[in-house]
């Protein structure tokens, strides 16, 4: 990828947790994400894949490796339009807005001490922003504890957006929605991107959403990436037993039968990560080698932007594709 | 022979701000012995109050208000609250809930608080209650039960504790597990292990089930019968398999058309128009009908019931007829 607008090089992140244990959330982490594309980040809790999100957002100081924005480096420090360059939407919007605040307070503030906006304009631009993100202009009046949860996502989308940022990293932002209201938010992020060109960051665990919104898809499995590539190369041709595993158990509407686990066992804890591949424990795949050798991302399949982390990677999936 | 469990025109009634609305209202349904039935519905459509409810096990704020609840034909007798059912069949059932992490004991071992059903309720001594806490430890799929016997529930993954949660449930031997959303906050991998344990006690200790989700994507898997619950009551019922593929209330056939599919990233999903009405503002005729495309004068004034729509398949809906056509000529056309 030439002109990556984001790049994540050799980025690690290790916390220290009480005991004075060593934790690695994030291990040597490279990702290119280009302008106006939508990447989607997946895997299951504690994969670190949040944490990679705060990382790039510049809100956790990782502890080796570089994030670069636009060709630059972006430090612990930064610039105030790096800060508003890059937002991020959060999967709970019952916590995540001022309960006290006003919708037109938030974003009037926000519009004010940004200066992005002549002050007499402020009103104008808060009525652009509902418009954006499909609220009436009534909306700018009412409380957060006035809305539904979609509605409440759509103002701090608005909020995201009231600083013209060029990137929005949102973080399971319809894991807390009903069914039935997640299509228009989904529909709202493809929107977005479409009329503003916004690159987005798109982290779930809901593989279906990844799917429906991503162009590109990295999944994530205890801090590293273990299989990237372009949306279709990865659902089609998934090259790691763990994304095949996550395929295999994402729920379906019509699956008769119960789905067999795949994998047995849970997540190790990320304190004391196995040797080898990091999978190996549950793998149905794993030999001898992968308790030894850590595999790295190596190009699989025909896609020139396809790679898995599997010492098998170049084993096409055992079980034919399903058809629908 | 007479079902396992019966459940009739059970109505919740909770408080808010001092203003009684019913939250469950009017739900029917019954579970035969080994059966299993899922409930699945949005947010606030009472599927947890039901179960709740069932259990004996409302909120402060609520009040069963009527309804019958019938285990092997014997009426269970309570309170208004649904409580004081703590002897005899009322011990034929238990309840799995979705956060394992608040329903443990944080202060004891998971061993202790297996074995406290079969000790205290069961009247096993103290070894056996021990011996039988282990089995149950084996029976979910724990590994090495005699060390976890002494974990404490923090010490355990999600999934390791709702597997407790599941011994604990089974700790008293009971004919029906009621499970309230038991896999929602588990991953998919970890979701599909549970899932596959609940069928297999199904299968070997023929337990029957109750399942209450809000993800249709499990129904399928877990139960053969299904019921669709909107703002308190049961919109359509009927086998899983019927109701899912050709549905015949518009709720339901607005939620399958919401939902995404990861086998078909191109199918753009439809919300559903409007939000869950007011419990303390419903009005005469169907709950749904604000929000619904097929809605006509009539859907206002009457009080829709569930009707017989096919084999063992019931919609209240009056325009049930003109769905089934409009799914037909969508998939033809």
């Amino acid at each position: 990828m030439a002109d990556a607008l984001i790049e994540v090089d050799d980025l690690s992140v290790t916390f220290r947790s009480e005991h004075g244990h060593a934790l690695r959330a994030v291990d040597d982490v490279t990702l290119r994400i280009a302008e106006g594309e939508v990447l989607g980040l997946v895997g299951e809790s504690g994969c670190g894949k949040t944490t990679i999100a705060k990382c790039i957002a510049g809100r956790i100081t990782p502890t080796s490796g570089v994030v670069r924005f636009d060709g630059r480096e972006l430090g612990a420090r930064r610039a105030t339009e790096d800060r508003r360059a890059i937002q991020m939407v959060f999967q709970d919007p019952y916590s995540s807005l001022n309960p006290r605040m006003t919708v037109r307070h938030v974003l009037s503030e926000l519009l004010r001490v940004h200066g992005l906006v002549p002050r007499a304009g402020i009103e104008a631009r808060c009525f652009e922003l509902m418009a954006l993100v499909g609220l009436p202009r009534r909306a700018l009046d009412g409380l957060p504890s006035q809305f539904s949860g979609g509605q409440r996502q759509r103002i701090a989308i608005a909020r995201a957006l009231a600083v013209e940022p060029r990137v929005i990293i949102a973080d399971e932002p319809v894991s807390a929605l009903d069914v039935s209201v997640q299509a228009t938010i989904l529909r709202l992020f493809e929107d977005l991107r479409g009329r503003l060109g916004l690159t987005v960051v798109f982290i779930s665990h809901n593989l279906a959403v990844v799917r429906h919104l991503s162009d590109r898809i990295a999944v994530m499995y205890l801090g590293r990436i273990v299989e990237q590539g372009d949306r279709e190369s990865v659902f089609s041709d998934p090259r790691h037993p763990y994304t095949r595993a996550l395929l295999a158990a994402a729920p379906r509407l019509h699956q008769v039968e119960l789905v067999r686990p795949m994998v047995q066992g849970e997540p190790p804890s990320p304190i004391d990560i196995p040797t080898g591949c990091p999978f190996h424990p549950r793998c149905p795949r794993a030999e001898e080698i992968c308790t030894r050798d850590r595999p790295r991302l190596e190009r699989v399949g025909t896609s020139a932007e396809h790679f898995a982390a599997c010492h098998f990677r170049d084993e096409t999936s055992p079980e034919a594709p399903e058809e629908p | 022979m007479t079902p396992l469990l019966e459940v009739e025109g059970l109505v919740v009634e909770m408080r808010r701000h001092r203003v009684a609305f019913h939250a469950v209202d009017g739900v029917s349904f019954a579970l035969e012995r080994g059966g299993a039935l899922a409930i699945v519905g949005e947010s606030g459509c009472g599927k947890s109050l039901t179960l709740r409810a069932i259990m004996g096990l409302l909120p402060n704020r609520g009040r069963l208000a009527s309804g019958r609840v019938i285990v092997d034909g014997v009426t269970l007798r309570s309170d208004a609250r649904g409580r004081g059912r703590g002897h005899g069949q009322h011990r034929r059932m238990s309840i799995v809930f979705q956060d394992a992490l608040s329903a443990l004991n944080p202060v004891a071992t998971v061993g202790n608080q297996i074995a406290e059903a079969p000790r205290h309720v069961l009247g096993l001594g103290r070894s056996a209650s021990r011996a039988r806490a282990l089995e149950l430890l084996r029976l979910v799929g724990i590994p090495d039960p005699e060390r976890r016997y002494h974990a404490y529930p923090h010490e355990l993954s999600g999934g390791t504790r709702q597997r407790v949660m599941i011994a604990i449930a089974l700790s008293s031997d009971p004919a029906i597990l009621l499970c309230d959303e038991p896999t929602t906050s588990l991953d998919v991998t970890i979701q599909t292990q549970i899932l596959a344990l609940l069928a297999e006690l199904r299968s070997e200790r023929g337990l029957s089930l109750v399942f209450v989700t809000h993800d249709l994507g499990v129904v399928s898997q877990v139960a053969e019968r299904v019921a669709v619950m909107y703002a308190g009551r049961f919109v359509e019922t009927g086998p899983t398999g019927a109701v899912l593929a050709a549905p015949r209330h518009p709720y339901t056939s607005g939620l399958l058309a919401a939902a995404l599919d990861v086998d078909n990233p191109d199918r753009e999903p439809i919300a559903i128009p409007g939000s869950l009405p007011d419990p303390l503002r419903l009005t005469s005729g169907c709950s749904f009908q604000p929000r619904c495309q097929f809605a006509t004068p009539e859907c206002v004034t009457t009080d829709v019931r569930l009707e017989r729509v096919g084999p063992g398949q019931e919609a209240a809906c009056l325009h049930s007829d003109v769905l089934s056509a409009a799914e037909a000529a969508g998939r033809h056309g």
